[in-house]
């Protein structure tokens, strides 16, 4: 079974938000 | 006993070799991207150096223009054509981090008043290209994949709908290269319109959602207008993404009758199949974010990276829109999109004005 993009998009946004709460990636910049 | 696995072992490079092959677009989107906001940036510096009031656009509409240039002077590097792709792919990521800056409440309510105004806007869209497909007698799959475009979310429910109606490939990127013209032309006459009205962020967010199809270019005509209206824009359009799989197989069945599509099996899993998964992605994350879990810096560490993952999104708008392709598909296919999207662009506003003063402001 692939994965479709929504999914793969799903999971690295939970990836991206896992990171920030483990405080690897805090005070991204804009 | 003995066990055997006949199934050959993915080349063990697979996936490498697939990101290798989408980095260079990947680095030529973040290029474009960054070019857009440094441009931005340095105009409101230097009129903050020169004690001038310079016009405030937004890095969005410059990563546009980056991209276009790029796309229709030069062109696009065949080795970044595959990365470029991806642009929807970051759309999604940002609209599942976007989910942080909503309160369930909100997007239940907002998404509420969004869909009841989709349900109209669905029905006379659909009715519009529908009536303007037969009068420019294009043929009647290009109508219905026009309508879906047109009603639900531009180049996704077009895609999703050609294999379920079994559309030609022709009429499919007919329909795909007019919706996306209309995106293109959008862009400049929404805000337009929204500045000349003097809308609110709320309306003006809620409008561009339900009237422009693609959701990227959604986003960027929200985000063109304000970050509010950006934000806005992307709930209006998530709720209209989340009606794609009913109108699809509304239209599925409807050639089932005609004899011109095959049977659908299971509609329960045609629905589930066809329904856009980022949309449960941005409610989970509104979700937790209303369940406390993120403490303000953590919130705001979050949706930087979802304005990150636009700026990509928005350098792809630019980049892969060739005008020349699209002057190249014809006239009428393009009379019919205009003509029909002028009429659900004055529906939905007459709607907004409508639903603004009760449930917005």
């Amino acid at each position: 079974m692939t994965l479709s993009r929504d999914w793969l998009a799903v999971i690295a946004a939970a990836l991206l938000i896992l990171l920030v709460k483990l405080g690897i990636a805090s005070g991204v910049p804009w | 006993m003995s066990l055997t696995i006949d199934a050959p072992p993915p080349p063990a490079d697979s996936a490498i070799r697939r990101l290798a092959r989408v980095m260079p677009g990947i680095a030529l989107l973040g290029i474009v991207g960054y070019a857009g906001k440094i441009a931005e940036q340095s105009i409101a510096a230097y009129g903050r150096a020169h004690h001038m009031t310079l016009p405030n656009i937004e890095y969005v509409l410059w990563a546009i223009i980056f991209g276009l240039i790029v796309s229709n002077t030069v062109g696009v590097p065949a080795v970044c054509e595959a990365g470029i792709e991806t642009y929807e792919f970051w759309l999604k990521i940002g609209i599942v981090l976007l989910g942080v800056r909503f309160l369930l409440g909100d997007v239940a309510r907002l998404g509420g008043v969004s869909l009841l105004c989709v349900v109209v806007e669905l029905a006379v869209s659909i009715a519009v290209m529908t009536a303007l497909g037969r009068a420019f007698r294009l043929p009647p799959k290009l109508t219905s994949l026009l309508a879906i475009g047109a009603s639900i979310c531009g180049v996704s429910a077009i895609i999703a709908a050609k294999g379920a109606i079994e559309a030609d490939d022709e009429d499919a990127s007919y329909a795909i290269a007019a919706i996306l013209a209309l995106g293109a032309v959008s862009l400049v006459v929404f805000p337009v319109v929204g500045h000349a009205l003097g809308m609110s962020d709320h309306a003006y967010g809620l409008w561009v959602g339900l009237a422009v199809d693609n959701t990227a270019e959604a986003t960027a005509a929200g985000a063109i207008y304000s970050e509010t209206a950006g934000r806005f824009a992307v709930l209006a359009k998530t709720t209209r993404n989340a009606t794609i799989g009913f109108v699809v197989l509304g239209y599925a069945l409807y050639w089932v009758r005609r004899g011109a599509a095959t049977e659908v099996a299971n509609k329960a899993s045609f629905l589930w199949a066809k329904f856009p998964k980022f949309v449960l992605g941005f409610v989970a994350v509104s979700l937790v974010a209303t369940l406390g879990a993120f403490t303000r810096g953590e919130a705001a560490d979050i949706a930087n990276l979802s304005r990150w993952a636009f700026l990509f999104t928005f350098a792809g708008i630019g980049l892969r829109t060739n005008l020349r392709t699209i002057a190249r598909q014809g006239w009428r296919p393009l009379a019919v999109g205009v003509a029909g999207e002028c009429a659900i662009a004055i529906l939905t506003l007459a709607m907004i004005a409508g639903a603004a003063q009760r449930f917005l402001d």
